[in-house]
């Protein structure tokens, strides 16, 4: 897979006054150390990009205002987590997310409980992952990257694959599974799957 | 979760993140959510995936507190030392260093399932739970307690605060569920606190960024709601979509008798109470082992400094120097690694305590020593390590039998700790040439688990300071019962570290304060 896309310094634009120079420099180094596995964190709550970009804005504003309440003793992650976790239920109830899937705050929690429960081992299947995108075969890598790096809306995916829409949906669920499967076998292998 | 859930869910999460779910996918997948965790960690597993692909990028290994995957740390330490290398193979689980005929003969610690998920904050000084005196800074397990006099606060590890009053019976269920079968509690949250559910006999509260208060017996509850809101159910399952929020302001009795619910007044004082008055006072407690590293001459090695100790440092190269003033100011001194000075960027030394550490006992210690590290070098590794570990063993008995305690820092930003064979790591951001404060709980059970906790924080918050709500890392469970006769101080760097003001206590006030000189 060639290189993607970078991300944009989280936060720009921002105002950070009021704070220290060296707190302010701190939550920069913090928010761009942390601010991918955020945005996973809100992601799995909120299973839309556009939805988890207007959420990871407020939360970093909220970081921002709080950031002198942080205790420099705990890590950084969980106590940004729970801004997250009550912005993603602020926008269940104050907006419409653009999606069909709206899960009830209950189930929220729940999943917010499981994710804090998995990130160990969310970060060894991140390691696994890179593995196993190297096992796919061209054909596959190629429709993972046309999805994911180049972005190309899905339409034109099924035209340069010759495919119709729900097949080429059918493929990218097949290489999806392909590589959970290999990730779950890869963590129970420790790398050897 | 059946195969058949598992076969469904690939469908259902692939329709939701390709945004294609129908509305019959989507009351399939919020089902499967409601009632199965497994289908929970389904989702978040392959939701991640999802995340992690969008991002763009090569998923990278990311790090973590609390039980770093091996193989990340594996690659990221592999030219280090003997010693470093083996913080990050789990010895017990590498079925290595077996026992030989006659040599000594060592409880091999394993982690276990975790126990410990609350702390007791303080406690008044007439206290008594399960029949014993309790201190402030105990770790209570999941499981039945009975506090039959005095008061007792009680720290959640998710952050909450209950305080209990005598006759209280409780159970632990975990770090966000307890029950209350009898007694008063105020409850103490905010918004970045985890939620606790209570469970009464007629009730099933939630806090929503919360302060309340609870009266429960056997003919009525009343709860009143200072700060936030209360949810109350009844806890029957038929009844769980019907449920009260109790909004600050407001006090409800439910009489059991015959059924009734009606409103009361707040009563402030019994929501307003805390444990500040008749509480312990843990600062007169002093430390046991102290040692400002003063010495007759400027070499660590045979120095007789501080008190606590058997025997003189021993620094088997002989090039730790000692440096004054240390890192508490003027009339103190710091053990000074410089490993850009010497052809070494590995030195050590070891000491004999006079008082062992069991983990074979109930009890709580805690282990102080500030430490400021200079800039960490381009290449290699910046490591400052106290350890604590059994007496004569080799270097290969004490990896086969993960016979130690190490808290350390490492590169700019780690902090780690490993007890047995477990690994806790940390990213908290360091500033080159500034001092820190770290201090190590280490909480031993006879019949409990054992655990270690770390805070790390900036020199001038240690001083006259409250033991921390919440710790920068906290290792697994484990259970063992290895003794730490020994303590070793441990560099492996390029660059210059500083190590002073070493200390063991028997609480929090007893190392937290400035040594004595």
């Amino acid at each position: 897979m060639r290189e993607g896309i970078r991300l944009v310094p989280p936060c720009k634009g921002h105002s950070m006054q009021g704070l220290p120079e060296t707190d302010n420099e701190l939550l920069i180094n913090l928010v761009t150390a942390n601010y991918e596995q955020l945005r996973r964190y809100v992601f799995t709550l909120l299973p839309h990009e556009e939805d988890t970009k207007d959420v990871m804005q407020e939360v970093c504003i909220s970081i921002t205002r709080k950031f002198s309440e942080y205790d420099r003793s705990r890590p950084f992650l969980p106590w940004a987590c729970r801004f997250a976790y009550l912005k993603v239920l602020k926008f269940h109830e104050q907006q419409r997310p653009r999606r069909m899937l709206k899960l009830p705050t209950e189930v929220l929690e729940l999943l917010a409980i499981a994710r804090e429960e998995e990130e160990p081992v969310l970060a060894e299947r991140l390691v696994a992952l890179e593995r196993c995108l190297g096992k796919l075969r061209d054909n596959d890598r190629r429709l993972i990257e046309a999805r994911y790096v180049d972005r190309t809306p899905t339409d034109e995916i099924a035209t340069s694959f010759s495919q119709s829409r729900r097949t080429m949906f059918r493929n990218l669920e097949r290489v999806r599974r392909l590589l959970f499967d290999c990730v779950d076998r890869s963590v129970v292998l420790g790398g050897n799957a | 979760m059946n195969r058949s859930d598992r076969e469904s869910l690939h469908p259902l999460l692939s329709a939701v993140v390709d945004g294609t779910a129908s509305e019959e996918q989507a009351v399939e997948l919020t089902r499967l959510l409601q009632s199965d965790p497994e289908a929970r960690r389904f989702y978040v597993r392959y939701l991640d995936m999802h995340a992690a692909l969008t991002s763009g990028q090569l998923p990278r290994a990311t790090v973590r507190a609390h039980r770093t995957p091996w193989v990340a740390i594996v690659a990221s330490l592999i030219a280090a030392s003997l010693l470093v290398a083996w913080l990050v193979v789990p010895p017990t689980r590498r079925g290595g260093g077996g026992d030989r005929a006659g040599e000594l003969e060592i409880a091999v610690a394993k982690a276990v399932p975790a126990g410990y998920v609350a702390t007791v904050a303080s406690a008044s000084t007439d206290a008594v739970l399960d029949g014993k005196a309790v201190v402030p800074g105990v770790r209570l397990t999941t499981g039945a307690y009975h506090l039959t006099a005095g008061g007792v606060s009680i720290r959640f590890d998710g952050g909450a605060r209950i305080l209990l009053e005598g006759n209280s019976r409780f159970v632990i269920d975990s770090r966000r569920a307890m029950k209350v079968h009898q007694g008063t509690f105020v409850f103490h949250g905010d918004q970045t606190c985890e939620s606790i559910e209570i469970v009464t006999p007629q009730s099933v509260f939630k806090n929503i960024g919360t302060q309340y208060a609870a009266v429960i017996d056997s003919q009525r509850e009343e709860v009143h709601v200072a700060e936030g809101a209360v949810r109350r159910t009844t806890g029957d399952a038929d009844d769980e979509a019907q449920y009260e929020l109790i909004e600050a302001g407001a006090g409800r009795r439910y009489d059991v008798a015959d059924a009734k619910a009606e409103s009361i007044p707040l009563d402030g004082e019994l929501v307003g109470r805390s444990l500040e008055k008749g509480s312990h006072d843990a600062s007169s407690s002093r430390p046991n082992v102290v040692d400002d590293l003063r010495g007759d001459s400027a070499l660590l090695d045979g120095s007789k400094s501080g008190s606590g100790w058997v025997g003189p440092w021993e620094s088997p190269r002989g090039d730790l120097r000692v440096s004054s003033p240390g890192l508490s100011g003027e009339g103190s001194a710091a053990v000074v690694h410089d490993g850009a000075a010497s052809a070494e960027f590995k030195s050590a030394a070891h000491r004999r305590l006079q008082d062992p550490i069991d983990l074979g006992s109930d009890g709580i210690s805690y282990v102080r020593f500030l430490v400021r590290r200079g800039p960490a070098p381009p290449q290699g590794e910046h490591i400052a390590l106290v350890v604590l570990r059994m007496r004569g063993l080799t270097t290969q008995e004490e990896i086969g039998k993960s016979a130690l305690v190490q808290i350390g820092l490492r590169k700019h930003d780690g902090v780690f700790l490993r007890v047995a064979d477990t690994l806790s790591t940390a990213s908290i951001p360091q500033i080159p040439g500034q001092t820190y404060a770290v201090v190590a709980k280490i909480v031993a059970g006879r019949s409990q688990p054992d655990q270690v906790l770390v805070s790390l924080m900036a020199v001038d918050r240690l001083a006259g300071s409250a033991e921390p709500t919440e710790w920068s890392l906290v290792s697994e469970d484990v259970d063992s019962d290895l003794r730490f006769e020994k303590l070793s101080l441990e560099f492996t760097s390029g660059g210059q570290i500083a190590i002073g003001d070493l200390c063991i206590g028997p609480t929090w006030a007893s190392v937290a304060q400035p040594l004595d000189r």
